[in-house]
């Protein structure tokens, strides 16, 4: 079977015109499907080559200005973890999932229960009490089906989450609870994988970037032996709380996939939608 | 001396009766001190900054500070 090379992706592309006036070559989503049928190559596949091509996929037109056609081959490139699908999993997994990382590993062993309702954008009314990764396979199908997807079906634990992460250039705490966090801390530590932190309560919530080498939750949480009651079983966690981490989590994963060093490295950001807090701390 | 105590999350109700969150304190008083005054589970902090800055139990207070207090914060 012959190869897709350049030639056949300069067909496929079209003159188009973008937001800031400037011409460009462009590859819409329905050729780039059609193609990837008929060249029996994945979407994602084809649009590297069209990057490579400087063709920009017109899905990944409004990321060019902010990370430019080598980051977004990058991205296509890359491999993230997301461990946890519920409220802060489900967001990163949909904006990274939109934003063209090539190759997800989620991890969740729960299914969805009405109280998820109000913030996993996962769940809908017609799936609960179904696996949260059958979600997320299907959402990744209709939302950008050349990602490579691996969906475990697990509750994270020290054994199962080495493999889980294994390969990856960053990996997304969307935990729970305290306690498992420092878990998925010791699995990125060992693999050497920068991990990052993310945690809500009520309206409050916090993101931090942890390398191998550096202190992590410990300088957060303050002790190992945990804090198990955390605030967010007294105040709950509605909606716009998961959803403003999420966002500065998978800006954090892509600015590590990119080798960008404007991170949260050695600080924590903290923030109270209720009482206008927004602050970044140093950790070092 | 005045500081001003800020109590993030399930830790604001222990500061509700302060006017936006005034405290009289003495010159010295440590962070520990003014947990106690305000009856708040000492065991159970994640995190305190004085003027931005992180801090600890045992941090001395100055005039004009602002503390805040932040309870463990673990959802997802």
């Amino acid at each position: 079977m012959k190869k897709m090379n350049a030639d056949h992706i300069s067909r496929l592309a079209e003159m188009c015109t973008g937001p800031d006036g400037r011409t460009y070559r462009s590859l819409s989503v329905p050729a780039t499907l059609e193609a990837s049928g008929l060249w029996e190559v994945s979407s994602r596949d084809i649009e590297i080559l069209a990057l490579e091509n400087r063709i920009v996929p017109e899905r990944y037109q409004r990321n060019i200005g902010t990370i430019g056609i080598d980051g977004q081959i990058k991205l296509l490139r890359s491999r993230t973890a997301v461990v946890g699908l519920g409220g802060l999993g489900g967001s990163v997994f949909e904006m990274l999932l939109r934003w063209g990382v090539g190759s997800l590993a989620v991890l969740d062993h729960d299914a969805f229960t009405d109280s998820n309702l109000n913030r996993q954008v996962l769940s809908t009314q017609n799936n609960l009490g179904t696996p949260k990764i059958e979600a997320a396979k299907l959402r990744a199908a209709e939302i950008n089906s050349g990602i490579g997807l691996s969906a475990f079906a697990l509750s994270a634990d020290a054994e199962n989450l080495s493999g889980v992460i294994r390969g990856c250039g960053a990996v997304v705490d969307a935990l729970d609870n305290i306690h498992t966090r420092f878990t998925l801390e010791d699995a990125c530590k060992k693999e050497g994988i920068p991990l990052v932190h993310g945690a809500i309560a009520g309206f409050m919530g916090q993101v931090s970037t942890i390398y191998p080498e550096d202190s992590g939750l410990e300088a957060i949480y303050g002790t190992r032996d945990v804090l198990e009651t955390g605030a967010e079983k007294e105040l709950g966690t509605p909606g716009v709380t998961p959803a403003a981490v999420a966002a500065w989590q998978a800006a954090e994963a892509v600015k590590i996939l990119l080798g960008r060093d404007s991170t949260l490295r050695n600080k924590v950001l903290l923030f109270d939608l209720n009482d206008l807090l927004m602050t970044v701390v140093d950790l070092s | 001396m005045m500081v001003r105590v800020k109590l993030l999350g399930s830790f604001a109700k222990f500061g509700k009766h302060l006017d936006d969150g005034m405290m009289a304190v003495e010159k010295g008083i440590r962070i520990r001190d003014i947990v106690e005054i305000l009856k708040m589970p000492s065991e159970n902090i994640m995190l305190i900054l004085v003027n931005g800055v992180s801090a600890t139990l045992d941090t001395e207070l100055s005039e004009g500070n602002t503390v805040q207090i932040f309870p463990p914060v673990g959802g997802g």
